[in-house]
């Protein structure tokens, strides 16, 4: 088995024992490549030796199933650094590898900020966030981030470099190739350098809370959120809450002048009813980091890759949970998913994005074989499932759990698949198949 | 002129439409012409007008069996060029397929038929309390498939976004009649590829949305807009940076200079701006009532400590509207006071804005062009628009130069040379300014990933192969 060639940089060799990313991995190779160029060189030596490139950015987020064998792990620690920020343009252009908190810290100084909140958001890099496609439940006041995502550069399969949009907030020069890159898991290119659309720290900011014992009794409160004649910037309804008092809390961020979040307020605590607290400084941000993160997350373990990013530590379901999975539906059918969750894993710990009408769960191995049932919950109210982590030992075939787009969407997504990775060197999800057919065993599609 | 389509296929198409919906005589193909671009005319070959979905897959298949080019049409209001004709094709057409399919109030979403008008949409939702936000000026006429294919922005995209945004789900027609369905509300598949996010803005190169899914907003409780009048360009520039780093986002900051300005009040739609003025703000902010005059006020303090002369906020909405006339009918002017108007499109980052326009200005001296601007100064977004007649031959010249320039300033400057018009026939020249050959060639590739015989839409968008970086 042929290595990396000798005349590669040495700063750029890591060590591959330093990564595991689950049992379906072998991690043949680290690189730690620090330009375009470099890593278009490790692209183009993968795919001549028929090895499978997974680009990583912290690492620790790359839950999905992944099956690759003699993979090379391309890590972004040495793609950072911001590159351009004219704090009057709104704009900002950095390296994939640079860390969310860096660029927070960047922009604070300028009162600004990027709206962008999922999980465990500061301890990502950009590429990871934009490869991720993760907005978080602020999308809802300010679009999500493929919307935000104003230019990239990006290595393709076949090692070509890319720039890819610009450096505008307006842009329709052309077919818009970077829009599939947003969300594609590192499965289309790598992302070495970012532009994004930045905001304007919002005037005042206040958090209204209310408590609840079971989700079920905070339901309406939340539909009443999503319908309300004001938008709030974001509104989660979070179940399985450790040291909240209260087992459920429905959170609604407002966001603006400070006369209209008073305004808004008012409408808000009308619809949520009873007792509201209402939050901001540091205690709002608290509240709001605990629900970012719920369920899971943790804290940062640094740069390794570390599969598992799923803590216990907050998990209150009893049981030690290491898987994570997405339900999904419209906003309106909340309820329906809820309920869906309950009947087909029991109680489990969930952050629902009321505006969006996705909720992530925590669930166990023992937990996973009803993973089938509730995808076909799911979809019977027109939703879907996907899994985000599947815990060690969890007996179930991926591909019976998670939902898949239909064939013509999936056949037309493998055209385009091809245009960005010609000889085919990126890691692919396992995918998943149609409900109800049996899968093959042993192996599984992936 | 173009040669008929061959009988048997003419008379397929009306079996699948209906008779009076395959149009072949020239008087009547003649408004097909052009679209908003009026300097291009091409008479296609017949239009087609299917009602739904089905008909939309099999008149696209027939076709495809035909190896015909497709140009796929809404309301022909695009300024680019992108749905002109090829003289040796058929023009698809949406205007039938106009039916608002399904709002879901709850969920804030709408399901609709590719040719249903802009503010239609908006219509028919408000009952509800909700509207559809992307409003491109021709939003009265425009259609929502034209929106998507265009990615349609508009005034009030600074706060809102632009099309891409709203539209989650798609059914499209590709170039072999396949029905694909793209992405959804509700719905996240692991894995899944943004494919409606690719599909936007593709100008009908990679096949036409039959049925679009939008996102909808709630209503804005209330709005306010001020007028700031400047003496400098420079000054109403500063106003803008200021109001943008105050930390507000207003849901519109307009900008008309002093060529526009004289245009709009010589003309029919005189909105009362002083014609010695030599740029007047637009600033709207919408939302939550209790909160716009401690906005609006900010704002007004940001003009005046720019340099403004004058600041006018709107008292009811009549006000308003007096207000935005200068803006809204500036299009409208300057085609009532020049023979042609070239209305150009692109976007610099914002803080270059002033040395562009000022570039822009120098240009126009030069090749002796007036050259009025309008811009959607908080999104960079600029609208050189160059007066002149076609059959002054020396000056259509001229106006091809100066617009070759005013592209090569704008990309010098980091910007692009479209932010909201599209490629069409009208910009494929200068796409090599903004895009290396390893970037056209991987546009094309994906062109063919959806149309492998490049019969959607040829002609447009990209350059030909070997013009390429010319």
């Amino acid at each position: 088995m042929s290595r990396l060639p000798e005349t590669f940089p040495a700063e750029s060799r890591g060590d591959a024992s330093d990564v595991t990313l689950g049992d379906a991995v072998d991690v043949a190779e680290l690189v730690i490549p620090g330009s375009a160029p470099e890593v278009a060189d490790v692209v183009r030596w993968a795919a001549q030796e028929g090895r499978t490139v997974l680009p990583v950015g912290t690492g620790r987020h790359l839950h999905r199933m992944v099956a690759a064998e003699r993979a090379v792990v391309l890590r972004a620690d040495r793609l950072g650094g911001i590159r351009i920020y004219e704090p009057a343009d709104l704009t900002l252009t950095a390296g994939a590898g640079t860390p969310l908190s860096e660029l927070r810290a960047a922009l604070a100084p300028h009162d600004q900020w990027l709206p962008f909140d999922p999980p465990d958001v500061d301890a990502r890099t950009l590429g990871g966030l934009v490869a991720a496609g993760l907005s978080g439940p602020l999308a809802a006041g300010y679009g999500r981030l493929r919307n935000h995502v104003l230019g990239a550069t990006a290595v393709l399969g076949d090692g070509r470099v890319v720039h890819l949009g610009g450096r505008v907030v307006k842009n329709v020069a052309g077919f818009d190739l970077l829009r599939p890159l947003v969300g594609s898991m590192g499965g289309l290119a790598v992302l070495t350098e970012i532009c994004l659309r930045l905001f304007p720290v919002p005037h005042t900011e206040k958090v209204l809370v209310k408590r609840g014992d079971a989700s079920a009794e905070l339901v309406d409160a939340a539909l009443g959120v999503a319908r309300a004649s004001v938008m709030p910037v974001a509104a989660v309804l979070v179940g399985g809450l450790p040291k909240s008092g209260g087992r459920t809390a429905l959170l609604v961020r407002l966001h603006g002048a400070s006369s209209s979040v008073r305004a808004d307020r008012r409408t808000f605590e009308d619809v949520m009813g009873g007792p509201v607290e209402v939050l901001d400084g540091l205690a709002a941000a608290e509240v709001l980091r605990v629900a970012r993160d719920h369920p899971g997350g943790g804290p940062s373990t640094g740069t390794s890759a570390e599969p598992g990013a799923m803590a216990a530590q907050d998990v209150t379901a009893g049981s030690m949970c290491h898987g994570a999975g997405v339900a999904s539906a419209l906003p309106a059918r909340l309820g329906d998913v809820l309920a869906a969750l309950e009947s087909t894993l029991g109680t489990v710990p969930f952050s629902s994005d009321v505006m969006a009408g996705t909720t992530r769960f925590a669930f166990s191995s023992d937990q996973a074989p009803a993973l089938v049932g509730l995808r076909r919950a799911l979809e019977g109210v027109g939703g879907s499932l996907g899994i985000e982590q599947l815990p060690d030992g969890a007996d179930v075939e991926v591909g019976d759990a998670v939902s898949s787009v239909g064939a013509g969407e999936a056949a037309l997504a493998a055209r385009v698949r091809a245009v960005f990775d010609p000889p085919g060197v990126f890691w692919r999800a396992r995918e998943s198949r149609p409900a109800g057919r049996p899968s093959p065993r042993p192996g599984g599609s992936g | 002129m173009s040669v008929p389509l061959d009988s048997r296929l003419t008379a397929r198409l009306r079996s699948i439409v209906g008779p009076d919906h395959v149009i072949t005589d020239p008087n009547r193909l003649f408004v097909y012409e052009s679209d908003g671009l009026t300097q291009y005319r091409v008479a296609p070959r017949a239009v087609v007008l299917p009602a739904g979905t089905e008909e939309l897959s099999q008149v696209v298949r027939a076709l495809h069996g035909a190896n015909l080019p497709v140009v796929p049409r809404g309301a022909g209001t695009g300024l680019s060029g992108g749905a002109l004709p090829t003289a040796d094709g058929v023009v698809v057409g949406t205007a039938r397929m106009n039916r608002i399919l399904s709002i879901d109030a709850e969920s804030r979403m709408a399901r609709v038929q590719p040719g249903v008008v802009n503010g239609r949409l908006t219509e028919a939702t408000r009952p509800h309390g909700l509207y559809y936000a992307p409003d491109p000026s021709s939003q009265s006429t425009c259609t929502l498939g034209g929106n998507v294919a265009e990615n349609s922005g508009g005034p009030h995209c600074l706060k809102y976004g632009v099309t891409g945004r709203y539209v989650t789900g798609l059914t499209v027609v590709l170039a072999d009649g396949e029905v694909v369905e793209l992405g959804g509300a509700g719905r996240s598949v692991d894995g899944a590829l943004d494919l409606v996010g690719l599909f936007v803005g593709s100008e009908g190169c990679f096949g036409i949305a039959a049925e679009i899914e939008v996102q909808l907003l709630p209503l804005a409780e209330g709005v306010r807009t001020l007028l700031g009048i400047f003496d400098s360009m420079e000054d109403a520039g500063r106003a803008v940076t200021s109001i943008i780093a105050a930390g507000m986002i207003p849901a519109a900051l307009e900008i008309v200079d002093a060529a526009t300005i004289r245009a709009v009040e010589a003309s029919v739609y005189a909105a009362g701006y002083p014609t010695d003025a030599a740029a007047a703000l637009v600033v709207e902010f919408d939302g939550t009532e209790a909160g716009l005059d401690e906005e609006a006020r900010r704002a007004e303090a940001c003009c005046r400590e720019a340099g403004a002369r004058d600041v006018q906020r709107a008292l009811d909405e009549e006000h308003r509207a007096a207000l935005w006339k200068g803006r809204k009918k500036a299009f409208g002017a300057m085609g009532r006071i020049a023979p042609d108007l070239l209305v150009q499109d692109a976007t610099v980052p914002r803080t270059r804005l002033p040395e562009v326009l000022a570039g822009v200005t120098e240009i126009g001296r030069r090749y002796d062009l007036e050259i009025a601007n309008v811009f959607h100064a908080g999104d960079g977004n600029l609208h050189p628009n160059i007066i002149f007649d076609r059959h002054d031959a020396s000056q259509v010249v001229r106006v091809e130069a100066a617009s070759n320039e005013i592209m090569a300033l704008c990309v010098a400057a980091g910007g692009t040379i479209t932010g909201e018009h599209g490629v069409g026939v009208d910009k494929r020249q200068y796409m090599g300014l903004v895009h290396g050959p390893g970037e056209l060639a991987a546009m094309r590739a994906m062109r063919a990933a959806f149309d492998p015989r490049e019969l959607f839409n040829p002609g447009k968008v990209l350059p030909a192969e070997a013009e390429e970086g010319a």
